[in-house]
């Protein structure tokens, strides 16, 4: 009688229940992170591939070191128009936006406008932007 | 008043019956709409919520009911020691409660927990300690990498 009861318990403990919750309370968990942990999360499995890209409430803060962001602006200005198209597709309309933080270089320096007409377009209700 | 001491029975779904006080039962939004509602009268059935997670959610609104007059850090400080007592398997059956009950502060607490246990770890340290199977191929998940470079790049 005890060992399936044992097998049971093991079982119980292996299960991945974080991913069986519905996606307003992974948005929820997921708005407690920093931006950088917060998109790497995508990587987790395909259930939470694209979770941050439709989180009603988008806070992009970043303090990424000048080196970084250097290598990487060409991605993080992708992720940026990837993020906004793709969530546009949602029934949901964009609650808030909040952009932080963000070095953007002179050539760069429109860019949050097309991000902001974009934001604006899906009905967002709170915006927040110092950049 | 007597509808200060009007008591609010609570039964879980493995048949534990709870009596709680209305401004501790009150935290929670769903029971809050009841009464007003005036559905709260008979016993009310929680069916996902065990006894166990019960008890542990009317002992986190009591705390809160309770500490009113306490100030904002004391509230904290209990609250950090409340949730850090929770292990992964309980700390989500919490949250399934939390949601269900609409108890915004228990909720917060719980998604907050979550999320510092989720920060700074690695994506494999996360899955490891979650059991999230990962599904993607080496080259989709090295594709995924790439698109998302920057936030990959940084590391605490």
């Amino acid at each position: 009688m005890e060992l399936p009861l044992m097998e049971q318990y093991m079982e119980e403990l292996e299960l991945d229940r974080i991913s069986a919750l519905p996606d307003c309370t992974l948005h929820h968990i997921l708005g407690f992170l920093p931006t950088t942990d917060a998109v790497r999360t995508c990587i987790l499995s395909p259930r939470w591939r694209y979770l941050f890209a439709s989180m009603p409430r988008l806070d992009i803060q970043l303090h990424l070191p000048d080196i970084i962001f250097r290598r990487s602006n060409e991605s993080f200005k992708n992720f940026m128009g990837r993020l906004l198209f793709f969530g546009s597709r949602n029934v949901a309309p964009l609650e808030s936006f909040r952009l932080y933080d963000v070095l953007m270089w002179d050539d760069d320096c429109w860019r949050p406008y097309g991000w902001l007409y974009v934001v604006l377009w899906r009905g967002v209700r709170d915006l927040d932007i110092g950049l | 008043m007597a509808s200060t001491l009007k008591k609010i029975i609570l039964k879980s779904c493995d048949g534990k019956i709870l009596e709680v006080e209305e401004a501790v039962a009150v935290q929670s939004q769903m029971i809050k709409n009841m009464i007003e509602d005036d559905c709260a009268n008979e016993e009310i059935p929680l069916p996902d919520i065990t006894g166990e997670i019960l008890s542990m959610i009317i002992e986190y609104c009591k705390m809160h009911v309770d500490g009113e007059n306490n100030s904002n850090n004391e509230l904290i400080a209990r609250d950090a020691d409340f949730i850090t007592r929770v292990d992964l398997n309980t700390l989500y059956y919490l949250i399934v409660a939390a949601n269900f009950l609409n108890v915004k502060s228990l909720l917060d607490l719980t998604c907050q927990r979550v999320a510092d246990i989720i920060k700074g770890k690695s994506p494999e340290e996360i899955r490891l300690t979650f059991n999230i199977k990962n599904d993607f191929t080496p080259e989709e998940e090295e594709e995924i990498r790439k698109k998302n470079a920057w936030a990959f790049d940084y590391k605490d």
